[in-house]
Protein backbone atom coordinates (compact mmCIF):
# COMPACT_ATOMS: atom_id res chain seq x y z
CA UNK A 1 0.00 0.00 0.00
CA UNK A 2 1.27 3.49 -0.84
CA UNK A 3 1.01 6.42 1.53
CA UNK A 4 2.57 9.83 1.60
CA UNK A 5 4.99 10.54 4.43
CA UNK A 6 5.92 14.01 5.42
CA UNK A 7 9.64 14.54 4.67
CA UNK A 8 12.10 15.19 7.44
CA UNK A 9 13.17 18.76 7.87
CA UNK A 10 16.14 19.99 5.77
CA UNK A 11 15.46 17.59 3.02
CA UNK A 12 13.61 20.01 0.72
CA UNK A 13 10.43 19.11 -1.04
CA UNK A 14 10.77 15.51 -1.45
CA UNK A 15 8.15 12.92 -1.13
CA UNK A 16 8.91 9.46 -0.10
CA UNK A 17 6.72 6.59 -0.92
CA UNK A 18 6.54 4.19 1.91
CA UNK A 19 6.33 0.63 0.71
CA UNK A 20 6.51 -2.65 2.45
CA UNK A 21 7.25 -6.23 1.70
CA UNK A 22 7.01 -7.54 -1.85
CA UNK A 23 5.97 -4.20 -3.12
CA UNK A 24 9.18 -2.69 -1.83
CA UNK A 25 11.26 -5.35 -3.58
CA UNK A 26 9.33 -4.84 -6.79
CA UNK A 27 9.75 -1.13 -6.48
CA UNK A 28 13.52 -1.37 -6.07
CA UNK A 29 13.83 -3.66 -9.09
CA UNK A 30 11.73 -1.37 -11.23
CA UNK A 31 13.63 1.71 -10.20
CA UNK A 32 16.83 0.04 -11.34
CA UNK A 33 15.41 -1.27 -14.56
CA UNK A 34 13.40 1.72 -15.74
CA UNK A 35 16.32 4.08 -16.40
CA UNK A 36 18.02 1.28 -18.27
CA UNK A 37 14.94 0.67 -20.39
CA UNK A 38 14.44 4.39 -20.94
CA UNK A 39 18.05 4.84 -22.02
CA UNK A 40 17.84 1.89 -24.44
CA UNK A 41 14.54 3.08 -25.78
CA UNK A 42 15.87 6.59 -26.44
CA UNK A 43 18.86 5.17 -28.36
CA UNK A 44 16.64 2.99 -30.48
CA UNK A 45 14.16 5.77 -31.11
CA UNK A 46 16.88 8.12 -32.40
CA UNK A 47 17.91 5.55 -34.98
CA UNK A 48 14.30 4.81 -35.82
CA UNK A 49 13.50 8.47 -36.08
CA UNK A 50 16.36 8.88 -38.53
CA UNK A 51 15.18 5.91 -40.57
CA UNK A 52 11.66 7.25 -40.67
CA UNK A 53 12.97 10.63 -41.73
CA UNK A 54 15.11 9.10 -44.49
CA UNK A 55 12.26 7.00 -45.71
CA UNK A 56 9.98 10.01 -45.85
CA UNK A 57 12.56 12.05 -47.70
CA UNK A 58 13.32 9.25 -50.15
CA UNK A 59 9.68 8.73 -50.88
CA UNK A 60 9.09 12.43 -51.35
CA UNK A 61 12.11 12.80 -53.65
CA UNK A 62 11.16 9.76 -55.70
CA UNK A 63 7.67 11.11 -56.22
CA UNK A 64 8.98 14.51 -57.24
CA UNK A 65 11.43 12.92 -59.67
CA UNK A 66 8.71 10.84 -61.30
CA UNK A 67 6.55 13.91 -61.70
CA UNK A 68 9.41 15.92 -63.16
CA UNK A 69 10.38 13.14 -65.56
CA UNK A 70 6.85 13.06 -66.86
CA UNK A 71 6.82 16.83 -67.38
CA UNK A 72 10.13 16.71 -69.24
CA UNK A 73 8.82 14.00 -71.53
CA UNK A 74 5.76 16.09 -72.33
CA UNK A 75 7.99 19.04 -73.16
CA UNK A 76 10.12 16.93 -75.51
CA UNK A 77 6.98 15.86 -77.36
CA UNK A 78 5.75 19.44 -77.52
CA UNK A 79 9.07 20.54 -79.06
CA UNK A 80 9.04 17.68 -81.53
CA UNK A 81 5.56 18.71 -82.65
CA UNK A 82 6.92 22.10 -83.77
CA UNK A 83 8.56 20.39 -86.75
CA UNK A 84 6.41 20.83 -89.90
CA UNK A 85 4.29 17.85 -90.85
CA UNK A 86 4.75 18.49 -94.59
CA UNK A 87 8.09 17.86 -96.27
CA UNK A 88 10.65 20.62 -95.86
CA UNK A 89 14.10 21.36 -97.17
CA UNK A 90 17.20 22.26 -95.18
CA UNK A 91 20.13 23.86 -96.98
CA UNK A 92 23.57 24.03 -95.35
CA UNK A 93 25.37 26.78 -97.23
CA UNK A 94 28.67 26.17 -95.40
CA UNK A 95 28.97 22.50 -96.28
CA UNK A 96 26.95 22.90 -99.51
CA UNK A 97 24.52 20.12 -98.68
CA UNK A 98 20.78 19.76 -98.67
CA UNK A 99 18.48 17.48 -96.70
CA UNK A 100 14.93 16.84 -97.80
CA UNK A 101 13.01 16.08 -94.63
CA UNK A 102 9.64 14.90 -93.46
CA UNK A 103 9.22 15.11 -89.70
CA UNK A 104 12.45 13.78 -88.26
CA UNK A 105 13.14 11.51 -91.23
CA UNK A 106 15.67 12.38 -93.92
CA UNK A 107 14.09 11.64 -97.29
CA UNK A 108 17.13 12.59 -99.33
CA UNK A 109 20.56 14.03 -98.76
CA UNK A 110 22.54 15.63 -101.57
CA UNK A 111 25.33 18.05 -102.38
CA UNK A 112 24.51 21.43 -103.79
CA UNK A 113 26.15 24.73 -104.69
CA UNK A 114 25.34 27.95 -102.90
CA UNK A 115 26.43 31.57 -103.00
CA UNK A 116 30.10 32.35 -103.66
CA UNK A 117 30.30 35.44 -101.42
CA UNK A 118 31.91 37.30 -104.26
CA UNK A 119 31.43 41.04 -104.10
CA UNK A 120 31.33 42.18 -107.70
CA UNK A 121 32.09 45.83 -108.32
CA UNK A 122 32.13 47.71 -111.54
CA UNK A 123 32.11 51.25 -112.93
CA UNK A 124 29.48 53.63 -111.59
CA UNK A 125 29.94 52.12 -108.15
CA UNK A 126 27.56 49.29 -108.98
CA UNK A 127 28.03 46.24 -106.81
CA UNK A 128 26.47 42.87 -106.05
CA UNK A 129 27.20 40.45 -103.21
CA UNK A 130 26.48 36.90 -104.30
CA UNK A 131 25.30 35.11 -101.21
CA UNK A 132 22.46 32.74 -100.48
CA UNK A 133 20.10 34.29 -97.94
CA UNK A 134 19.71 32.59 -94.55
CA UNK A 135 16.48 31.99 -92.69
CA UNK A 136 13.13 30.35 -93.13
CA UNK A 137 11.36 30.63 -96.46
CA UNK A 138 8.42 29.13 -98.34
CA UNK A 139 8.12 27.74 -101.82
CA UNK A 140 6.24 30.48 -103.67
CA UNK A 141 6.64 29.27 -107.24
CA UNK A 142 7.25 25.96 -109.01
CA UNK A 143 8.63 26.05 -112.55
CA UNK A 144 9.10 23.35 -115.12
CA UNK A 145 11.66 23.94 -117.91
CA UNK A 146 12.54 27.34 -116.47
CA UNK A 147 14.24 29.99 -118.59
CA UNK A 148 16.93 32.21 -117.15
CA UNK A 149 16.62 35.96 -117.41
CA UNK A 150 20.26 36.99 -117.60
CA UNK A 151 20.83 40.00 -115.31
CA UNK A 152 23.35 42.83 -115.69
CA UNK A 153 25.94 41.30 -113.39
CA UNK A 154 26.18 38.21 -115.62
CA UNK A 155 27.28 40.39 -118.55
CA UNK A 156 29.68 42.36 -116.33
CA UNK A 157 31.27 39.16 -115.03
CA UNK A 158 32.05 38.12 -118.58
CA UNK A 159 33.17 41.58 -119.54
CA UNK A 160 30.40 41.78 -122.16
CA UNK A 161 28.28 44.80 -123.06
CA UNK A 162 24.94 44.93 -121.27
CA UNK A 163 21.89 44.71 -123.56
CA UNK A 164 18.60 46.51 -122.95
CA UNK A 165 16.28 45.30 -120.21
CA UNK A 166 13.83 43.69 -122.61
CA UNK A 167 16.32 42.30 -125.09
CA UNK A 168 15.40 38.73 -126.12
CA UNK A 169 19.08 37.86 -125.73
CA UNK A 170 18.59 37.96 -121.98
CA UNK A 171 16.22 34.96 -122.02
CA UNK A 172 18.18 31.71 -121.98
CA UNK A 173 16.68 28.20 -121.85
CA UNK A 174 18.31 25.15 -120.25
CA UNK A 175 20.70 26.97 -117.95
CA UNK A 176 18.58 26.34 -114.87
CA UNK A 177 17.95 22.66 -115.54
CA UNK A 178 14.52 20.99 -115.86
CA UNK A 179 12.90 22.27 -112.65
CA UNK A 180 13.05 25.24 -110.31
CA UNK A 181 11.52 26.28 -106.99
CA UNK A 182 11.34 29.96 -106.11
CA UNK A 183 11.51 31.16 -102.50
CA UNK A 184 11.36 34.91 -102.84
CA UNK A 185 13.33 37.95 -104.07
CA UNK A 186 14.35 36.18 -107.26
CA UNK A 187 16.18 33.33 -105.51
CA UNK A 188 15.66 29.82 -106.88
CA UNK A 189 16.55 26.24 -106.19
CA UNK A 190 17.26 24.79 -109.61
CA UNK A 191 19.24 22.31 -111.66
CA UNK A 192 22.53 23.14 -113.32
CA UNK A 193 24.76 22.58 -116.34
CA UNK A 194 27.86 22.96 -114.15
CA UNK A 195 27.68 19.62 -112.37
CA UNK A 196 31.42 19.42 -111.72
CA UNK A 197 31.13 22.44 -109.43
CA UNK A 198 28.48 20.92 -107.20
CA UNK A 199 29.62 20.99 -103.56
CA UNK A 200 31.40 24.31 -104.03
CA UNK A 201 30.28 27.87 -103.22
CA UNK A 202 30.00 29.07 -106.80
CA UNK A 203 26.54 30.49 -107.41
CA UNK A 204 25.21 34.01 -107.43
CA UNK A 205 22.81 33.26 -104.61
CA UNK A 206 20.64 30.48 -105.93
CA UNK A 207 20.91 26.88 -104.77
CA UNK A 208 21.97 24.49 -107.51
CA UNK A 209 21.27 20.78 -107.46
CA UNK A 210 22.01 17.81 -109.62
CA UNK A 211 19.18 17.00 -112.05
CA UNK A 212 18.03 13.84 -110.30
CA UNK A 213 18.04 15.48 -106.86
CA UNK A 214 16.21 18.48 -108.25
CA UNK A 215 13.53 16.26 -109.75
CA UNK A 216 12.89 14.57 -106.39
CA UNK A 217 12.86 17.86 -104.48
CA UNK A 218 10.49 19.36 -107.06
CA UNK A 219 8.13 16.39 -106.84
CA UNK A 220 8.15 16.30 -103.04
CA UNK A 221 7.84 19.99 -102.22
CA UNK A 222 4.61 21.89 -102.81
CA UNK A 223 3.63 25.55 -102.68
CA UNK A 224 3.98 26.79 -99.12
CA UNK A 225 6.38 24.07 -97.94
CA UNK A 226 9.22 25.34 -95.82
CA UNK A 227 12.82 25.89 -96.78
CA UNK A 228 15.42 26.44 -94.04
CA UNK A 229 18.77 27.86 -95.11
CA UNK A 230 21.73 28.40 -92.83
CA UNK B 1 7.61 5.87 -20.08
CA UNK B 2 7.33 5.80 -16.30
CA UNK B 3 8.29 9.03 -14.61
CA UNK B 4 9.58 8.71 -11.12
CA UNK B 5 10.33 11.90 -9.29
CA UNK B 6 13.33 12.29 -7.07
CA UNK B 7 14.59 9.58 -4.90
CA UNK B 8 17.00 9.38 -2.21
CA UNK B 9 19.11 7.25 -4.47
CA UNK B 10 20.66 9.25 -7.22
CA UNK B 11 19.53 8.18 -10.65
CA UNK B 12 22.10 7.57 -13.30
CA UNK B 13 21.83 10.68 -15.52
CA UNK B 14 21.10 9.78 -19.11
CA UNK B 15 23.90 10.87 -21.44
CA UNK B 16 22.91 12.67 -24.65
CA UNK B 17 21.86 10.10 -27.23
CA UNK B 18 24.86 9.30 -29.36
CA UNK B 19 23.97 8.72 -32.95
CA UNK B 20 25.94 5.84 -34.22
CA UNK B 21 25.33 5.73 -37.93
CA UNK B 22 24.57 2.29 -39.11
CA UNK B 23 25.49 1.06 -42.59
CA UNK B 24 21.82 1.24 -43.53
CA UNK B 25 21.70 4.90 -42.57
CA UNK B 26 24.80 5.63 -44.61
CA UNK B 27 23.22 3.92 -47.57
CA UNK B 28 20.13 6.02 -47.07
CA UNK B 29 22.23 9.21 -47.04
CA UNK B 30 23.91 8.19 -50.29
CA UNK B 31 20.61 7.35 -51.86
CA UNK B 32 19.17 10.72 -50.89
CA UNK B 33 22.23 12.45 -52.32
CA UNK B 34 21.94 10.49 -55.55
CA UNK B 35 18.24 11.26 -55.91
CA UNK B 36 18.84 14.94 -55.16
CA UNK B 37 21.32 15.05 -58.04
CA UNK B 38 18.86 13.30 -60.30
CA UNK B 39 16.26 15.87 -59.37
CA UNK B 40 18.71 18.69 -60.10
CA UNK B 41 19.52 17.24 -63.53
CA UNK B 42 15.85 16.87 -64.37
CA UNK B 43 15.15 20.42 -63.29
CA UNK B 44 17.88 21.76 -65.58
CA UNK B 45 16.53 19.53 -68.35
CA UNK B 46 13.05 20.96 -67.84
CA UNK B 47 14.35 24.53 -68.19
CA UNK B 48 16.21 23.45 -71.35
CA UNK B 49 13.07 22.22 -73.09
CA UNK B 50 10.91 25.12 -71.87
CA UNK B 51 13.44 27.56 -73.33
CA UNK B 52 13.72 25.67 -76.59
CA UNK B 53 9.96 25.77 -77.02
CA UNK B 54 9.89 29.47 -76.20
CA UNK B 55 12.76 30.02 -78.67
CA UNK B 56 10.55 28.77 -81.48
CA UNK B 57 8.84 32.14 -81.50
CA UNK B 58 12.16 33.90 -82.18
CA UNK B 59 12.56 34.80 -85.86
CA UNK B 60 16.28 33.95 -85.99
CA UNK B 61 18.68 31.12 -85.20
CA UNK B 62 19.29 30.12 -81.62
CA UNK B 63 22.00 27.89 -80.27
CA UNK B 64 21.38 25.00 -77.90
CA UNK B 65 24.05 23.00 -76.12
CA UNK B 66 23.01 19.75 -74.49
CA UNK B 67 26.15 18.78 -72.60
CA UNK B 68 24.45 15.69 -71.16
CA UNK B 69 23.79 14.21 -74.62
CA UNK B 70 26.93 15.82 -76.14
CA UNK B 71 24.96 17.65 -78.80
CA UNK B 72 25.07 21.20 -80.05
CA UNK B 73 22.14 22.29 -82.19
CA UNK B 74 21.10 25.22 -84.31
CA UNK B 75 17.35 25.82 -84.00
CA UNK B 76 15.34 27.94 -86.37
CA UNK B 77 11.78 28.62 -85.28
CA UNK B 78 11.43 25.33 -83.51
CA UNK B 79 13.19 23.20 -86.13
CA UNK B 80 16.64 21.80 -85.34
CA UNK B 81 18.29 22.54 -88.68
CA UNK B 82 21.81 21.52 -87.72
CA UNK B 83 23.00 19.13 -85.07
CA UNK B 84 26.63 18.40 -84.27
CA UNK B 85 28.25 15.94 -81.92
CA UNK B 86 30.43 17.41 -79.19
CA UNK B 87 33.69 15.53 -79.57
CA UNK B 88 35.37 16.89 -76.48
CA UNK B 89 34.33 19.17 -73.67
CA UNK B 90 36.19 21.38 -71.24
CA UNK B 91 34.62 23.07 -68.25
CA UNK B 92 36.19 25.79 -66.17
CA UNK B 93 36.89 25.17 -62.50
CA UNK B 94 34.50 28.00 -61.68
CA UNK B 95 31.67 26.16 -63.41
CA UNK B 96 32.59 22.71 -62.19
CA UNK B 97 32.49 23.91 -58.59
CA UNK B 98 28.95 25.17 -59.06
CA UNK B 99 27.51 21.92 -60.34
CA UNK B 100 24.60 20.64 -58.27
CA UNK B 101 24.52 23.86 -56.31
CA UNK B 102 21.24 25.69 -56.06
CA UNK B 103 22.50 29.03 -57.54
CA UNK B 104 23.32 27.18 -60.75
CA UNK B 105 19.64 26.43 -61.32
CA UNK B 106 18.92 30.12 -61.37
CA UNK B 107 21.88 30.68 -63.70
CA UNK B 108 20.66 28.30 -66.40
CA UNK B 109 16.97 28.97 -65.95
CA UNK B 110 16.68 31.37 -68.90
CA UNK B 111 18.55 31.61 -72.23
CA UNK B 112 21.90 33.40 -72.33
CA UNK B 113 22.11 36.46 -74.59
CA UNK B 114 25.14 36.98 -76.81
CA UNK B 115 27.03 40.15 -75.95
CA UNK B 116 30.18 39.93 -78.05
CA UNK B 117 32.27 37.46 -80.02
CA UNK B 118 35.63 36.93 -81.63
CA UNK B 119 36.65 34.33 -84.18
CA UNK B 120 39.55 33.23 -86.34
CA UNK B 121 37.27 33.12 -89.39
CA UNK B 122 34.99 35.72 -90.90
CA UNK B 123 31.24 35.70 -90.70
CA UNK B 124 31.05 36.15 -94.44
CA UNK B 125 34.07 35.05 -96.52
CA UNK B 126 33.71 37.82 -99.05
CA UNK B 127 36.05 38.01 -102.03
CA UNK B 128 36.04 41.26 -103.94
CA UNK B 129 36.20 41.50 -107.72
CA UNK B 130 36.35 44.67 -109.71
CA UNK B 131 35.55 44.27 -113.40
CA UNK B 132 35.18 46.95 -115.95
CA UNK B 133 36.39 45.17 -119.06
CA UNK B 134 36.51 41.75 -120.64
CA UNK B 135 40.23 41.56 -120.11
CA UNK B 136 39.79 42.07 -116.41
CA UNK B 137 37.05 39.43 -116.37
CA UNK B 138 39.28 36.89 -118.04
CA UNK B 139 42.36 37.63 -116.04
CA UNK B 140 40.91 37.36 -112.59
CA UNK B 141 41.14 34.08 -110.69
CA UNK B 142 38.36 33.20 -108.32
CA UNK B 143 38.75 30.93 -105.33
CA UNK B 144 36.13 28.28 -105.82
CA UNK B 145 36.68 27.10 -102.27
CA UNK B 146 36.35 29.03 -99.06
CA UNK B 147 39.43 31.31 -98.83
CA UNK B 148 39.65 30.41 -95.13
CA UNK B 149 39.94 26.74 -95.97
CA UNK B 150 43.08 26.20 -93.92
CA UNK B 151 42.40 28.57 -91.03
CA UNK B 152 42.06 26.88 -87.63
CA UNK B 153 38.52 27.55 -86.47
CA UNK B 154 38.10 28.94 -82.97
CA UNK B 155 35.11 31.03 -81.97
CA UNK B 156 34.70 32.67 -78.59
CA UNK B 157 31.18 33.78 -77.69
CA UNK B 158 30.65 35.99 -74.65
CA UNK B 159 27.19 35.68 -73.20
CA UNK B 160 25.56 37.49 -70.33
CA UNK B 161 25.82 36.19 -66.75
CA UNK B 162 29.53 35.73 -67.24
CA UNK B 163 29.39 32.76 -69.62
CA UNK B 164 32.25 32.31 -72.03
CA UNK B 165 31.36 29.73 -74.68
CA UNK B 166 34.06 28.59 -77.06
CA UNK B 167 33.67 26.51 -80.21
CA UNK B 168 36.86 24.99 -81.49
CA UNK B 169 37.53 22.63 -84.33
CA UNK B 170 39.06 19.33 -83.47
CA UNK B 171 42.74 19.36 -84.35
CA UNK B 172 43.54 16.68 -86.82
CA UNK B 173 46.62 15.43 -85.01
CA UNK B 174 44.85 15.00 -81.68
CA UNK B 175 44.38 11.33 -81.01
CA UNK B 176 43.12 11.20 -77.48
CA UNK B 177 40.11 13.15 -76.41
CA UNK B 178 39.10 13.29 -72.76
CA UNK B 179 36.24 10.91 -72.15
CA UNK B 180 34.98 13.06 -69.33
CA UNK B 181 34.82 16.84 -69.27
CA UNK B 182 38.28 18.19 -68.77
CA UNK B 183 38.53 20.87 -66.12
CA UNK B 184 40.36 24.01 -67.19
CA UNK B 185 41.91 26.14 -64.49
CA UNK B 186 39.83 29.19 -65.18
CA UNK B 187 37.72 30.58 -62.40
CA UNK B 188 35.21 32.11 -64.76
CA UNK B 189 32.32 30.16 -66.12
CA UNK B 190 33.77 28.85 -69.36
CA UNK B 191 32.74 26.02 -71.61
CA UNK B 192 34.98 24.91 -74.46
CA UNK B 193 33.42 22.63 -77.05
CA UNK B 194 35.42 20.75 -79.62
CA UNK B 195 33.56 19.74 -82.74
CA UNK B 196 34.00 19.20 -86.44
CA UNK B 197 35.40 22.05 -88.49
CA UNK B 198 32.43 22.39 -90.81
CA UNK B 199 30.03 22.20 -87.86
CA UNK B 200 31.80 25.03 -86.07
CA UNK B 201 31.86 27.13 -89.23
CA UNK B 202 28.21 26.47 -90.06
CA UNK B 203 27.08 27.39 -86.57
CA UNK B 204 29.17 30.54 -86.40
CA UNK B 205 28.10 31.82 -89.79
CA UNK B 206 24.44 31.19 -89.09
CA UNK B 207 23.99 32.74 -85.65
CA UNK B 208 23.02 36.42 -85.62
CA UNK B 209 24.66 39.01 -83.40
CA UNK B 210 21.79 38.87 -80.91
CA UNK B 211 21.47 35.11 -80.70
CA UNK B 212 20.59 33.16 -77.57
CA UNK B 213 22.17 30.08 -76.06
CA UNK B 214 20.14 27.48 -74.21
CA UNK B 215 22.19 25.24 -71.97
CA UNK B 216 21.61 21.78 -70.53
CA UNK B 217 24.43 20.97 -68.10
Amino acid sequence: MLKLVKPRSGCGTRFLFALSGRRLVLFVILSALVPLITWSFSSISTESALSLSHFAKLTSLSNQIDSLRHRVELLRVEFRDLTPEKPYLIVNSTANEIRLMQGQAVLRKAICSTGSYILLRTYGDRKWLFKTPRGRFKVNVKLKDPWWYKPDWAYIEEGLPIPSLYSPKRYQPGVLGDFALGFGNGYLIHGTLYKRFLGLPITHGCVRLDDQDMRIVFQTMSHGNRIYIY
Amino acid sequence: MILIHTFEVALPTASPPSITVSPDTLKAFERIRSLSRTYFDLQVNEYFWINRIAGASEPSFILTADLKDSLITLDLQGVPVHQAKILALQLSRGLQDCLYQRPLLKWVRSPFKLESYTATISKEPVQERYISSRREAESQLIHLRDPEDSTFVSISLEFDRGLNFVLREVESDSINFPLFPEIISDHNKSIVIHLGRLDAMAIYRAIPDNTSLILNL
